[in-house]
């Protein structure tokens, strides 16, 4: 293989890895600037929830203004809305540590921004 | 001659077997069985819990009961739950017992009444959880021990005073509409004070939810429930005054769940559907249960 065929290669491979990221940074939901989305795996029952806002609710980057406390569980899609502090920013793996305290499976974030651009972290990824 | 024996037949019936009921010590705990499942939760739990008949069945007949012979039990729990993580909890309850009954003594229906706290139950529910998609559960296994805290003495007993094994396995599976739990649980009850003795006892008991209704916004909500409640309680030895006979019963009946935040009342009736009891003795009746339980 030359060295433009493994070039090409490359290209191609990191296409496919970047079609990815995008794909996965465009979520069927809306993300707010300043508001993360997690996607929670098991959170169907409210009252057994309850661990997992209060837990997220204590972190110090979550703006409490809005929600309860900051947070919003929706047990019908299995999502948590947290809202962020104006200039600060999410530590993902204090939230999904968090989460998992509350007894449920996190598996991905999905981060809001004044841009409208989300970033997508995975569990295990790089947070 | 023939209604004389009848009624001398009946008199020893009754005197061989008096007003019976077994206790209810169920194993598992209906609300806390959901929450807290979150690492250093915890939670309480108040419980008023009521049963009681007139109804006199002979097997699983019901006959005359010309004495009126009848008990009533109503029970209030004072109960906690300590959550150290998802897969480990303990749990304490506390109850306070008001029995009333009228029994035979001497062929006369003989009014008794006694009132005190009851045993404490520790366990230790030992849970295993998935969590997959839109659908969350568990696999538990809980060993319960009853200490005899209770009174044993007089004619009508609250307790017999005797230091009990619970063991109790059981199965949730809950989507966002469905709940489902399924619990099966025996009482090794062991000899107490006054050589008194009470079978053991094996229970099933089955809740099917459905969720009609969230809030998100308020975390509020209510469930829709169905129990299927089954027991198998061993013959009591002579000597004890709590219970007089085993038997076999079947009740069912709505459960209808209200909550909002960290607060969840729960409401239960059961009427029995079938009921067996071992020679003469008071049916169960039916079982009303209100609860109210906080979370933290």
């Amino acid at each position: 293989m030359s060295t433009v065929d493994k070039a090409g290669t490359v290209a191609l491979l990191l296409n496919l890895l970047l079609g990815t990221i995008a794909l996965a940074a465009t979520p069927s939901f809306p993300v707010n600037a300043n508001e993360a989305v997690f996607e929670v795996h098991g959170i169907v029952c409210s009252f057994c929830s309850k661990g997992v806002e209060n837990k997220l609710s204590r972190l110090p980057f979550i703006d409490p203004s809005k929600y309860k406390e900051g947070v919003l569980v929706e047990i019908e899609s299995q999502r948590v809305t947290v809202l962020i502090k104006p200039g600060q920013a999410l530590d993902s793996a204090a939230a999904f540590k968090a989460i998992r305290s509350g007894g449920y499976e996190p598996i991905r974030v999905h981060i809001g921004s004044a841009s409208g651009e989300v970033r997508v972290i995975e569990v295990g990824g790089d947070d | 001659m023939k209604l004389a024996a009848m009624i001398s037949l009946w008199r020893v019936l009754v005197l061989l077997v008096p007003v019976v009921l077994t206790g209810n010590t169920q194993a598992h705990q209906p609300v806390m069985d959901m929450a807290p499942r979150w690492e250093q939760g915890y939670g309480f739990q108040l419980r008023f819990e009521t049963f009681g008949s007139d109804t006199l069945l002979d097997g699983d007949d019901k006959v005359d009961n010309p004495l009126r012979l009848e008990r009533y039990v109503d029970t209030t729990w004072l109960e906690g739950v300590y959550t150290f993580k998802p897969s480990h909890r303990v749990t304490v309850k506390m109850p306070y017992i008001d029995q009333r009954r009228t029994t035979e003594i001497n062929g006369e229906g003989v009014k008794q009444r006694n009132s005190g706290w009851g045993d404490l139950v520790i366990a230790l529910p030992l849970k295993r959880y998935w969590n997959r998609g839109a659908e969350t559960g568990n696999l538990s296994f809980t060993p319960s021990l009853r200490l005899p805290t209770g009174s044993s003495s007089g004619d009508f007993p609250l307790t017999t005073g005797s230091w009990d094994l619970g063991l109790s396995v059981s199965y949730n599976r809950e989507t966002p509409k469905h709940y489902l739990l399924v619990d099966l649980f025996y009482w090794i009850n062991t000899e107490g004070k006054h050589d008194m003795e009470e079978g053991n006892e094996l229970g099933l008991d089955i809740n099917l939810g459905y969720h009609p209704y969230h809030h998100n916004p308020s975390n509020s909500g209510v469930f829709i429930m169905w129990d299927v409640s089954a027991r198998d309680n061993g013959q009591p030895n002579q000597a004890t005054l709590t219970t007089f006979a085993g038997g076999r019963r079947i009740q069912t009946g709505p459960i209808l769940v209200w909550y909002r935040e960290n607060v969840m009342l729960r409401t239960e009736y059961k009427v029995p559907v079938y009921e067996r009891v071992d020679g003469l003795s008071v049916s169960h009746g039916d079982e009303f249960t209100i609860s109210l339980g906080l979370t933290f």
